[in-house]
């Protein structure tokens, strides 16, 4: 497949988004970036992502909420969580609703982009990354 | 897929349903006779090796503590770095007690069939005096793994599934264990990966620390960060944070350390006693 990986990236922390996007950006995925959870679910009503990252814990609406929505529209879509507030039980209840992966913040892009080449693998596409400093 | 760790007082049964489990996923099997191989690496004597595994330091049995936490350490730094390779049934070893927080392990503790155990001593006993046995046996146990880890080995809040084997038959723990490990929560991801991972690092520089005959020594690691918690008195402060950090600097996969420093102030008082 020739064309690029759709992806949303949700976060309510501005950083993170301005951050992301190049990094993403830099393996040829088109990315958009929201802030509200609100705004993203909206948009994910329009448009079918390849991928949708989302942190946790954020107001109005939490990513658990976000991914099982993402679902209930496109099983086929996968939903990377990131948090800075990882536990256990979280990471494990996050993988029960059909997240494709769980990350703890802070991360490096490249343990992300590693995680998105591995989903995008698993979509059918084909990235080229090449990680310098993924863990493992 | 992930790991698992089996824990049991009834290490018949536990061999059994380890066995069974792994030839059903074809998984590798970690168990006690690791601790030769460890021991050889280590170039420590194999028969202290499995004390160290079984009891708590003492003079009568010529252990001192500082043998003895260097021999807990070799044996987690290699079942560590063999559960990192993943697919993996692990019994015997108490590694749930140094995996509490990878999300990919799953921790089982079997109780129950306690007439089945095949150790001679125990088959030949009375059942009151097999009781009292017993209890001694789990006293012993708590003792050695509040004395290592500072938890206690039986306690149900440790494991994400306790299975009485006085109810449930082998084949049956069997299938609902092969059953439960495909359920996704317990699927490997990037954050438990990563949490082994600080885990095995961790390891690393105890281990390289406690063979320098380093004592006082805490070692955290997130993210890939390590910090090296210790403490002396003053006047050896600079000298024990620059060995640390010479002795850490060598340990594979090591990037960021810091080294935080607490006064002894028991030394110290004894010291200006004097």
């Amino acid at each position: 497949m020739s064309k690029p990986l759709e992806i949303l990236l949700l976060d309510d922390e501005v950083i993170v988004g301005k951050r992301l996007k190049p990094a993403l950006g830099s393996i040829g995925c088109n990315v958009e970036v929201f802030q509200d959870p609100e705004l993203a679910v909206k948009r994910i009503a329009e448009k079918d992502f390849d991928i949708v990252v989302t942190d946790i814990y954020m107001d109005g609406m939490d990513g658990l909420q976000v991914l099982e929505l993402v679902h209930e529209k496109l099983p086929r879509t996968k939903v990377i969580m990131i948090t800075g507030y990882a536990m256990i039980s979280l990471a494990r209840e996050a993988m029960e609703k059909g997240a494709f992966d769980f990350i703890a913040k802070p991360f490096k892009p490249d343990d992300l982009r590693a995680v998105i080449a591995k989903a995008a693998k698993a979509l059918g596409f084909s990235i080229e990354f090449n990680p310098k400093s993924v863990r493992g | 897929m992930p790991i698992l760790i089996l824990s049991s007082e009834n290490k018949d049964l536990e061999q059994e349903i380890a066995e069974k489990i792994a030839k059903k996923l074809s998984y590798t099997t970690i168990n006690e006779h690791f601790l030769n191989k460890i021991a050889d690496k280590h170039l420590l004597e194999r028969k202290k090796m499995w004390e160290a595994m079984h009891s708590t330091p003492s003079i009568l049995k010529r252990m001192s503590p500082k043998l003895w936490h260097y021999s807990l350490s070799c044996v987690e730094l290699e079942v560590l770095e063999r559960l990192v390779e993943d697919r993996c049934v692990c019994w015997g070893l108490a590694a749930h007690l140094y995996v509490m927080i990878v999300s990919h392990v799953l921790k089982v503790r079997l109780i129950g069939r306690n007439d089945s155990c095949s150790q001679s001593d125990i088959v030949k006993m009375a059942p009151d005096k097999m009781k009292k046995y017993l209890a001694r046996q789990e006293r012993d146990r708590e003792k050695w793994s509040m004395k290592a880890f500072n938890r206690k080995e039986a306690e149900p809040g440790l494991y994400d599934m306790v299975i009485n084997l006085d109810q449930i038959q082998v084949d049956e723990a069997v299938n609902t264990l092969s059953m439960t490990m495909e359920y996704p929560r317990f699927k490997a991801m990037t954050y438990s990966k990563n949490n082994l991972m600080d885990h095995v690092l961790a390891a690393r520089v105890k281990n390289a620390l406690l063979v320098k005959s380093m004592t006082d020594i805490h070692v955290h690691t997130q993210n890939g960060r390590v910090v090296v918690t210790t403490s002396s008195v003053k006047r050896e402060k600079s000298r024990k944070i620059e060995t640390i950090k010479e002795i850490a600097s060598h340990v594979k996969g090591i990037g960021y350390l810091e080294v935080h420093w607490n006064k002894d102030i028991i030394t110290e008082a004894a010291i200006s006693c004097r």
